[in-house]
């Protein structure tokens, strides 16, 4: 992994929870685990997070992740549409897919506002935010294992921020689990750069229940 | 010689031996293709290739829109290496119901003798398939691989439920050994709605752990799309919740549209009791038959 200054600061503000692009909105199911009773504590919070990490998220979005930026950097939009359409195809439910989806428009609007946007994205698709993410990132020439460090760490800093405002968790005990989930960041990455395209995908039937059920929970702070 | 003579202490042998005498286990096709012609749902292609067979089709209703066919499973259930494809085509306007007289089963067998099955469907606009079959059972040390398709024009309608046993617990075996790959795709148009890739290993994580089993051993989904069922949802939705109140029952449906007039409402399912499941899947089928404007009559197999 080799970033120069401007490759690194580039890096830090698309992975930063600034991104404007409304993703603190967005608990991917773990607000409706933490209703449920399934995560009660900074440990059980562990645990969830790095299920998802390893089961979920690094089964799909950073196998695809890889090969959208493949696709941005070879200029193919083709190639971008079809990973982006199996993306809104893995998602389980329709707030998972309108989270992806509408994370997905305000990261566009951004980079179109930056003047750098991907002009030729026909209207009529919803780009995902990973789409986006690998946009930004292959026009700003960063390495792609470097990609994948931020993409994962902007998902797990996100969602240890849903845990400490709800569980809830202190400052302290939030910053000890970001440190002690980033271990299983390069594994995952890893794992997700020697994955075939057959072995993409994933099925997590409690989170897809979970998360059904929390489109009609009745109060909520997170839409997902 | 099939697997049998490793299936080691386990209790259900298949009866016979293999229908091809080979260790390369069966090879089973069946093609099937509907039409409808004059408000008739015809049976017009039937092809099939190895031990997979159909029952003559029937027509349950008052008049001959609705056909039935049971398909009859392989003999006793697959073995190491066995193979069944199966692929069927509705063509517009056509509407058929199938299902199976009984529940598949995936033997144990060796690691790299996979078990395989494959369903593809093609339904086109005005049509509607309603694909039931009995559930899967998965054996103590299978190794099944299944993929299921379901191809539709804009316009169509699909009603299909997968319902999967890992071990058989009533007679105290667990699923701690095996592999089970599951895959799903619905497309509407060449556009995707839905892509599943369910992966059990016995004895990972998945089994117990909230986001996967819950250390559930029935696992379920249904799929409706096409505008009479889509509009049903809020029905839908509270029948499931329902089924949630029973303390061994985890539900959840959700109505995914991935694009304006492309949806699909994913029903999904956790549970302790197969017999409570198909029960729960019953109700929401005799719903679609009340409030639906597409309609179709119960399966006769189904009450005995």
């Amino acid at each position: 992994m080799k970033l120069d200054s401007l490759e690194l600061l580039n890096l830090l503000r698309l992975s930063s929870q600034a991104l404007p692009v409304g993703a603190y909105a967005y608990s991917q199911g773990l607000e409706a685990a933490i209703e449920a009773g399934f995560v009660q504590s900074a440990d059980d919070t562990g645990h969830w997070l790095k299920g998802l990490l390893t089961q979920g998220y690094g089964r799909l979005d950073l196998p695809v992740l890889v090969r959208l930026v493949a696709s941005w950097q070879e200029d193919s939009l083709e190639s971008a549409l079809v990973w982006n359409a199996l993306l809104a195809g893995f998602r389980e439910t329709e707030e998972l897919l309108l989270e992806d989806q509408q994370l997905g428009r305000a990261f566009y609007r951004l980079l179109q506002s930056e003047e750098n946007g991907p002009d030729q994205w026909p209207v009529a698709e919803i780009p995902c935010f990973a789409t986006m993410f690998a946009y930004a990132a292959v026009h700003h020439h960063i390495d792609l294992v470097a990609v994948l460090h931020g993409f994962s760490w902007s998902w797990l800093e996100n969602l240890v921020g849903v845990a400490t405002k709800i569980v809830p968790l202190g400052q302290t005990a939030a910053q000890r689990l970001l440190r002690d989930l980033s271990r299983h960041i390069e594994p995952v990455c890893n794992t997700a750069l020697r994955m075939t395209d057959e072995e993409i995908g994933y099925s997590l039937p409690g989170l897809a229940i979970l998360s059904s059920n929390h489109e009609r929970q009745y109060v909520r702070l997170f839409r997902s | 010689m099939s697997d049998q003579a490793t299936l080691n202490g386990s209790t259900d042998p298949k009866p016979g031996s293999n229908p091809h005498g080979s260790d390369n286990g069966w090879q089973a096709r069946l093609q099937l293709g509907f039409d409808q012609v004059a408000g008739e749902t015809r049976l017009f292609k039937l092809a099939h290739d190895g031990p997979l067979r159909v029952q003559k089709p029937f027509y349950p209703g008052s008049d001959r829109r609705e056909c039935h066919v049971y398909l009859l499973h392989p003999p006793g259930g697959f073995v190491g290496n066995d193979q069944l494809e199966i692929t069927g085509a509705l063509k517009q306007g056509a509407h058929a119901l199938l299902t199976t007289p009984s529940a598949g089963k995936f033997y144990r067998t060796m690691p790299g003798r996979t078990q395989k099955q494959r369903l593809g469907w093609t339904v086109g606009d005005g049509a509607c398939l309603a694909w039931l079959p009995q559930e899967n059972v998965f054996f103590r040390g299978c190794q099944a691989d299944l993929e299921t398709r379901f191809n539709l024009q804009s316009g169509a309608h699909l009603f299909a439920w997968d319902i999967s046993v890992f071990g058989r617990k009533a007679s105290g075996e667990k699923f701690d050994e095996g592999r089970v790959s599951q895959s799903f795709t619905v497309n509407m148009d060449d556009r995707i709605l839905l892509r599943e890739r369910f992966l059990l290993n016995a004895g990972a994580e998945l089994q117990t752990a909230k986001w996967g089993l819950q250390g559930h051993h029935v696992m379920a989904t249904a799929l409706l799309t096409g505008p009479a069922f889509e509009a049903q949802f809020d029905n839908v939705a509270k029948l499931v919740e329902r089924w949630g109140h029973e303390s061994s029952v985890s539900a959840g449906a959700t109505h995914k549209r991935v694009i304006q007039g492309a949806g699909v409402i994913i029903v999904r399912y956790l549970g302790a009791k197969v017999s409570l499941c198909k029960a729960h899947f019953e109700q929401l089928q005799l719903l679609l038959e009340r409030e639906s404007t597409v309609n179709w009559l119960r399966p006769r197999i189904w009450n005995t």
